[in-house]
This record gives structure tokens, sequence and C-alpha cells, in this order.
């Protein structure tokens, strides 16, 4: 369907502003500047949302997803590289937005029925990308400010819309973006001749090797300053992170205080970790009976899913371990809970807050480091890393290694 | 070996600024009816989603209020303020150095941009030491230095004479 007679007769815009022609002059409004952004977006995004999908996988599965415990490392990895993709890509997106700018204000805006569903789509590809990037920096930054919905809520439905409509953008574009790409090897010899007969600085004021540079660069450099909340020996550069690897008690951080989860002093006289489920006679454990129980010691990682990940050595009794000892198998899933909030007068019958409760595969009860640790580097835990009891298991988000345990259901 | 030309008269015309009109390739080939198929059916997967998690007026008034906030923010806010300033860059300085200028300037709104909530202290985790832990007045204002001493190199380099040989 072509809609060229129907422009004919349509009023034009006035030509001023952005609409006058040649509003825009700067040669890196064009396709190559496009395409070669366009394309390291495409991999960002890409590896934001694979690893996005495994996280979210991970946290509420579906019912063809079972979580491993192996390699241990692993979700440390892919939510490292999740938060730094994502970082690297504000500046990418920003270059990409001002190369493509002027197409905003190209008459006719489309010329066919494809080109008008075409340009529909780039509604929701900016709005996602750009709502992705801004709930990912408040989430790395603890800050939640939605109201009607929650951020796993929000980032995750965005992810969707964002990622269809940016195939349907590669579909549209792959054929100009591969001419372009084509054409910038077969020009390179061309223009590099011809640049050097003239200062290419009094021609242009800014190469497109000088503006890749910014673009790149500034991608570059604020991956470098944030990136050391991942990967340790980077530590020292992450003046950008809101949270740091080393830092916090026992030298890791804290996502959720003890005074915040209202468990800040458990009264070690009354603590029981209770061992119930399915053809189990309920067994309960003092804090005391758990430490005289074997144990085992692991280095695993801390890793959250706000990028930081840390990895200490944590000690306390495997979980197949205990189940044998309450007379379980390690056959079944478990359900592990942590200790309610106190009650108070406002609030009589407190209930557990979110991730208060996680559940654990049989493949990850069957893991032998799976830990309900007891101490970490050679020390009990402090009440904010989940003292008396937390779990702490291989390749497993954060906020599934619930602390303050007091009950395991075996289901 | 192709003949020495001057730039300007290189043929430019399939790399003219995407604002100036149609080009050869806005013509949609199979590939886009393909992405249209596969790119829609996963935005319908996502959209079905939100639908029956927000499911009053509000909660999908607010949500999408964001998405399409954001496009328009873009648009009508950040777009325009940039290219003023782009202008503004482009009649004042030298062009020798507008490239260095315009990465340390850049690159320094990313900066600020992302480091905006720490350095406000921002956060529903207050009560929690080890949520933004640092001086971020200081921690920013080094990562800045770094950026500026990068900006002032690249201006350094920029102000010697040309002597690159000719690539053939």
């Amino acid at each position: 369907m072509n809609l060229d007679n129907f422009w004919e007769k349509a009023p034009h815009p006035p030509q001023v502003g952005p609409f006058r022609d040649g509003a825009f002059t700067s040669r890196l409004h064009d396709e190559r500047s496009a395409a070669v952004l366009g394309v390291a977006l495409g991999v960002s995004f890409l590896v934001c949302f694979l690893t996005g999908l495994y996280s979210h996988q991970l946290q509420q599965p579906a019912s063809w997803f079972t979580a491993f415990p192996r390699p241990a490392g692993l979700y440390r990895l892919t939510q490292g590289l999740h938060v730094a993709t994502g970082i690297a890509s504000i500046p990418l997106l920003f270059a990409k937005l001002w190369t493509v700018f002027p197409k905003l204000f190209t008459w006719p805006p489309f010329r066919s029925g494809g080109q008008a569903i075409e340009r529909l789509f780039l509604l929701p590809l900016i709005g996602g990308s750009l709502f992705l990037l801004f709930s990912g920096i408040n989430n790395i930054n603890g800050r939640y400010p939605y109201g009607a919905f929650t951020f796993p809520d929000g980032h995750w439905y965005a992810s969707w819309i964002t990622m269809g409509s940016l195939i349907v953008h590669i579909g549209a574009k792959v054929g100009t973006t591969r001419a372009a790409l084509k054409r910038a090897r077969r020009d390179q010899t061309y223009i590099a001749i011809a640049e050097s007969d003239t200062d290419p600085f009094e021609r242009h004021g800014m190469s497109r090797k000088a503006f890749f540079a910014t673009a790149f660069g500034a991608s570059g450099l604020v991956t470098l300053f944030t990136i050391g909340q991942t990967i340790r020996p980077l530590s020292k550069l992450a003046l950008l992170a809101p949270r740091r690897s080393d830092t916090g008690p026992q030298g890791f951080p804290v996502n959720r205080t003890a005074a915040n989860a209202g468990v800040a002093n458990v009264d070690m006289t009354q603590y029981r970790m209770i061992v119930h489920g399915r053809g189990l006679t309920p067994r309960e454990f003092t804090y005391a009976e758990l430490l005289a129980l074997p144990q085992r010691t692991a280095e695993l990682p801390i890793a959250c899913v706000e990028g930081w990940s840390s990895s200490q050595v944590w000690t306390g009794v495997s979980m197949r371990t205990l189940l044998s000892a309450a007379g379980a198998g390690a056959e079944s899933d478990v359900l592990v809970s942590s200790i309610p909030p106190k009650a108070t007068p406002s609030n009589p019958k407190p209930r557990r807050p979110n991730y208060g409760t996680s559940e654990l595969t049989a493949k990850m009860v069957r893991d032998p480091d799976t830990l309900l640790a007891l101490k970490v580097n050679g020390e009990a835990l402090h009440p904010d890393h989940g003292f008396p009891v937390r779990l702490i298991a291989p390749n497993r988000p954060g906020v599934l290694q619930t602390k303050w345990l007091n009950e395991i259901e075996v289901m | 070996m192709p003949a020495k030309t001057p730039a300007s008269l290189i043929d430019h015309t399939q790399n003219a600024p995407t604002g100036s009109g149609a080009s050869a390739h806005d013509e949609l080939g199979r590939s886009f009816w393909i992405g249209l198929i596969v790119g829609g059916a996963v935005m319908a997967f996502g959209l079905r989603g939100a639908l029956a998690k927000f499911d009053s007026f509000s909660e999908r008034f607010v949500y999408t209020k964001y998405l399409i906030g954001f496009d328009l923010l873009h648009d009508l806010v950040i777009a325009p303020i940039t290219f003023v300033l782009c202008y503004l860059l482009h009649r004042v300085i030298s062009p020798r150095f507008k490239a260095p200028l315009t990465f340390g300037l850049f690159t320094s709104a990313m900066i600020i941009a992302l480091a905006w909530y720490p350095l406000h202290h921002t956060t529903q985790s207050k009560g929690n030491p080890t949520f933004q832990p640092l001086n971020y007045t200081t921690a920013v204002s080094t990562a800045l230095a770094v950026v500026w001493a990068l900006a002032a190199i690249w201006a350094l380099v920029a102000s010697r004479p040309q002597t690159k040989p000719r690539r053939l």
C-alpha cells in the first residue's frame, strides 16, 4: 500500500525549526552511525534480556524450569553481566537516540502501511528501553517510586514489550544495517585518502571516529566505575556503585537488616529450628544441637539481583545432613522460612515479609554445599547476615538465600 | 589504485543525514514481516502478562504513564536540550576542541545521571549502612577528574599538527 498520493494532498508542516530542510547538518545522523550503535545496543539488550530471563526463572520458576546448583558461581556471573551491560547501554542508547532523532521530523512520516507499523513500534521500543534502564538504576539504589506496581513485575513485563518491539525494529532495519556496515568497510580506503587532503577538524568539527570514541568511551567508563561491585579486584574503582562488595558487617553488604525484618534480638533460649513435613514426625533442634551436627565448610558467592556479589567461606550443617538427622531423605523439595517479625501493639500478628520463605528443589537439597550456615569466615553470623541460621546454596540469587531460619518443611 | 578525491566530492548520498528523507533501504522486506510476527508475539506475551498482573485501571494507567512518559520526556525535553547545547558548542568552540569537549560533557552527564541517587542519598533502605556507603561527592568528583583528564589529553593530541601519513 503506497501512500505517496495521500501525502501529496496532505498539508506539509511549515519549514521551521526541526522541520526545516537541512535542519540537522551533522553527517553523524546517518545510517552508518545508527548501524554501529544499533548492533552494540542489540547485543547488550540481548545479554540483559537472557540474563534477566534466567534470574526471573530462578525466582519465579515456570513449570518447565528446574533450578540447578552447578556451576556455583553461574548466577554471580549472569547477574553481574545483567547489571553491567544495562549500565553500559545507557550512554550507547542516548548516542543512538541522538543519531536517529532527525527521523522524528522526516516528511512524510511513512510511505506505506508497513512503515507506519514499523514507526508505531518505536514508541514501546524507546519508552520501554528508557524505563528498563531507569527502573534498573532505581533498583540498584533501593528506590521503588512506582506505587501501583512492584519493580520485578514492571521490569519483567517491560522487558518482553521492549524485546518484542526490538525484534520488529531489527526486522525492519536488518537490510539497512547490513548495507551501512558493508559500505563502511568498502569506503574506508577512499575516505582515508580523501580526508588526508584537508584538516578533518576544519571540515566536520567531529569525525565519526571521535563520535564513536565518545559513545563507547562513556559506556566503558561508567561500566568501569561500577563493575567493582561484582569484580572484587576492581572494587576500589567502583566510585559510582551504590553497593561495594567489601563493605558491610563481616566484610560484605546486606540487603535487609535484622532491624528492618523485625528480628534484631533473637531469644536464643527459645530458639528452635523445626523440621517437619510430609510423613515426618516434627523434630526441633536447638542452636547448640545444630552446632553439634557434622559441619561442612564451603566457599560460596552471595550474589544479589542488584549486581553486587561477594565470595565468603561459610560453615554450617548441610541441608541433607539435617534432613537425615530429622529422619527425612533428600528426594523432596523443601520450603525454608525465617523467624516471623516480633509482634508489636500495632501489629499483634505480624506476617513474614517478602522473601521470608524460599523453596529449594530436590536437586539443590542434594548438593552437599547447600548449607544451613551458622558461621561466616569462622565467626558466628552477624544478625544482619541472618544469625542464628541462614541458607546459603550454590548458584542462587541472594534474595533466596533466606536469613534468620527457624523452619524447614519437606514438601 | 583509486584516484584521490576531495572528501566533499565523495558520494555520501547513502550516508546522508537520516532526517533528509527516505533512503533506498526504507523499503520493508520479508525480514520486517517475519520480525513483526515474532516480535509481535513476544510483545503480546508481555502485554498479556502486564494486563493480567495490573488488573485495575489505576495500575495500568501508572504503568503506561511510565512507558510512554519516558518516550515523551526524551523527545520533548532531553533531545531538544541536547541539540541546543550541541548547536551552541558548534558555534562557540573551535572545531579542533569540539570532540574532546563533547566527550567530557557527554561522559560527565552520564556519570552525574548514574550517581544522582547516591549523591542525594535517596534510597528506601535508609538504616542500612551498606547502601550508598561512600562519600559520593568525593567519589563523583574523582570520576569526573578522570574523565576531564582524558578529555585534556585528547585536546592536547588534537591540537598538534596533523602528521598522519596517507593510507593507500
